[in-house]
């Protein structure tokens, strides 16, 4: 058990310009002083509302945009973080270039990271095409003409064909019917076994956590709520938010409005059900709980 | 492919028939008739004489019939003669049309080369000296009157610092030069009409075109570009500019009819004998057959320009190609 990714104290801040000449800046804190670590050939679930913070997240870790504070540090098996990490977005649709044809889209890994001889670049393509149950048929296809199951298995491909040693998926089945969820669920389980990959899932879907996470994360409002094994999180939740995930199952939870961003309270404070005056006094930090169970609560819940 | 250009062909005889349609009752029902110039000047006109004229013109008959009747010439290429000096109209067309043609083709050539790399400059150095530089003179390049702007340029470089005729196609002494000395005397009298004439547009298609870069580039599949290790160069020209340019091909197509108007306008300033001052003149001389040819040739003119932009947009982009088929 080594950590293959370190995240420490990473903080992340937008600035919206608003008025007319831009002169009245409106700061959106994204990413609040987050610190964990993401641990060699694990799949580690990252949980939390639309708007939690967990996309930003997701490209911060690949360094798709920089960060305002803190640092990710990689573990010497990562080489080049371009080629050794990859990335599964959410849509689709829209993150394959819809210029490219599939043979294109799957030809570019091999021609950017040289890591395949000029003649065997196709036949390396078609395997890849077979590795994800997908027809050599399709190869001249662009993406829109491709079911929404078959573009995230290309998607899936394209992030495989380099070889890499972790995978960032990014609610890669939440634009998928339940049925096509399934298949793309068992074909990532598949892959992470037979290739000793590492997954960061980001997911809002808490179900689908629980089916396929060995680590639960949850974010809310851009802080670490919770951090644990899936067995304890699950059966113990320590954070009153994470009991209320648990019970609202995959019901939408409406956002708790706070239009004023309290830099002493706890985030949560107006949702909690448990609010005790110290709350809107103090931020709770990430308390360890057990072994490797977090949360940052005052009161945590459901204590050993 | 060639069955959606012969489609798209097909589809543009009605308009083609909708805008003579409209445009021949616009223009009778405009004031005045061709007649007037060579009767009402005149004392010694009598009534008779005028019916002969109307006649002569075909005037007398009920306006669909005119209508009909100029319908079934223009579909043999018979434009007519002249109201004004008897002469073809389509000889004086062909005269006057490929200098028009010239200038507006090279001046969205000009567009298209120069709009196209500031707004990707601007897009992706946003909020950058020169994104803010440039917004400031597309603001004043909208503002900018071009006929006005014209008229100091030509004062500037044609009169005080003589560096460019001001006026007219050829120098006087044209017809003693060799082939480069005339190359060169043209170009010299084209360059200030050609730069103008695109000024106007390049304010607006290199914001078209920033915008849409800028949108291009926010598109999660250059996020992907990026995460799988392409260089940043790369996920500029291969991804983003292939597909901002789209939008871009259109905009320009349909800038066809703001350069044929335009032309006008140029064509004056600068005395050029081309389809613009031709129309004009025509227009105060009540012309009939005259304008109507001009029309009729500037829609057609339009209507290809348009037809163009849409190949070529079916040509880049494969979703239209194939949605079209």
């Amino acid at each position: 058990m080594r950590n293959i990714i370190d995240i420490k104290n990473l903080t992340k801040e937008f600035t919206i310009e608003q008025g007319a000449l831009g002169t009245k800046k409106l700061k959106i804190i994204a990413v609040k002083d987050i610190s964990f670590s993401i641990i060699e050939n694990e799949t580690l679930a990252i949980v939390g509302e639309s708007g939690c913070g967990k996309s930003t997240l997701a490209k911060l870790i690949l360094k798709l945009i920089s960060s305002t504070k803190g640092e990710v540090v990689f573990s010497s098996s990562i080489q080049n973080i371009r080629k050794d990490i990859q990335v599964v977005f959410q849509d689709p649709l829209n993150s394959l270039d819809p210029m490219f044809k599939v043979r294109d889209i799957l030809k570019e890994p091999f021609i950017i990271h040289k890591i395949a001889e000029k003649g065997q670049v196709n036949k390396r393509i078609i395997d890849l095409l077979e590795l994800v149950g997908l027809n050599e048929k399709l190869l001249d296809r662009y993406s829109y003409e491709l079911s929404g199951g078959q573009r995230q298995r290309i998607c899936i491909a394209r992030a495989l064909a380099v070889g890499p040693k972790v995978l960032i998926l990014d609610e890669p089945t939440s634009s998928l019917d339940v049925t096509v969820q399934k298949q793309i669920l068992d074909l990532l389980k598949d892959f992470k076994n037979r290739f000793k990959l590492t997954y960061c899932f980001i997911t809002h879907n808490i179900a689908i956590a629980k089916l396929i996470s060995d680590r639960v994360l949850v974010m809310y409002k851009g802080r670490i709520v919770e951090l644990g094994e899936k067995d304890t999180v699950f059966a113990r939740p320590a954070h009153p938010y994470t009991q209320l995930l648990l019970s609202a199952k995959d019901k939408a939870i409406d956002l708790i409005a706070d239009e004023e961003f309290d830099f002493y309270a706890c985030g949560y404070y107006d949702g909690c059900p448990i609010k005790k005056p110290i709350c809107k006094q103090k931020i709770p930090q990430l308390y360890r709980l057990s072994k490797s169970h977090y949360a940052s609560c005052h009161f945590p819940l459901n204590k050993v | 492919m060639i069955r959606f250009i012969i489609k798209r062909l097909l589809g543009l005889l009605p308009l083609l028939l909708g805008i003579t349609l409209i445009s021949f009752f616009v223009i009778h029902l405009s004031p005045g008739e061709p007649t007037v110039l060579q009767e009402s000047m005149n004392p010694k006109v009598s009534l008779e004489v005028k019916e002969r004229l109307l006649k002569l013109y075909d005037l007398d008959k009920p306006i669909y019939v005119q209508y009909i009747n100029w319908l079934a010439r223009i579909i043999r290429f018979d434009f007519g003669t002249s109201f004004i000096d008897g002469r073809p109209v389509i000889e004086k067309i062909a005269r006057r049309l490929p200098l028009t043609l010239f200038i507006n083709i090279t001046s969205m050539m000009l567009i298209f080369l120069i709009a196209v790399p500031l707004g990707v400059i601007s897009a992706v150095k946003k909020n950058s000296v020169f994104d803010r530089s440039m917004t400031i003179f597309v603001f004043i390049g909208f503002a900018m009157p071009t006929f006005w702007l014209a008229l100091l340029l030509m004062d500037l470089l044609g009169v005080k610092l003589g560096v460019l005729p001001v006026v007219g196609l050829k120098s006087i002494d044209f017809e003693y030069f060799n082939f480069f000395e005339k190359i060169f005397d043209l170009a010299g009298h084209l360059a200030l009409p050609i730069v103008l004439s695109a000024f106007s547009g390049l304010a607006g298609i290199s914001r078209y075109m920033r915008t849409s870069m800028v949108n291009a580039l926010k598109a999660p599949y250059i996020y992907t570009a990026r995460a799988k290790g392409l260089p940043e160069s790369q996920v500029i020209f291969k991804h983003a500019l292939r597909n901002a340019v789209l939008p871009i091909v259109t905009i320009l197509g349909l800038s066809v009819p703001g350069l044929i108007g335009g032309s006008v306008i140029f064509e004056t300033i600068f005395s050029l004998p081309g389809m613009g001052r031709l129309f004009y003149e025509a227009v105060m001389q009540r012309d009939y057959s005259m304008i109507m040819a001009s029309l009729v040739i500037g829609a057609f003119l339009t209507l290809i320009g348009n037809l163009l932009a849409d190949i070529s947009y079916a040509y880049v982009d494969p979703r239209i190609r194939y949605s079209k088929q």
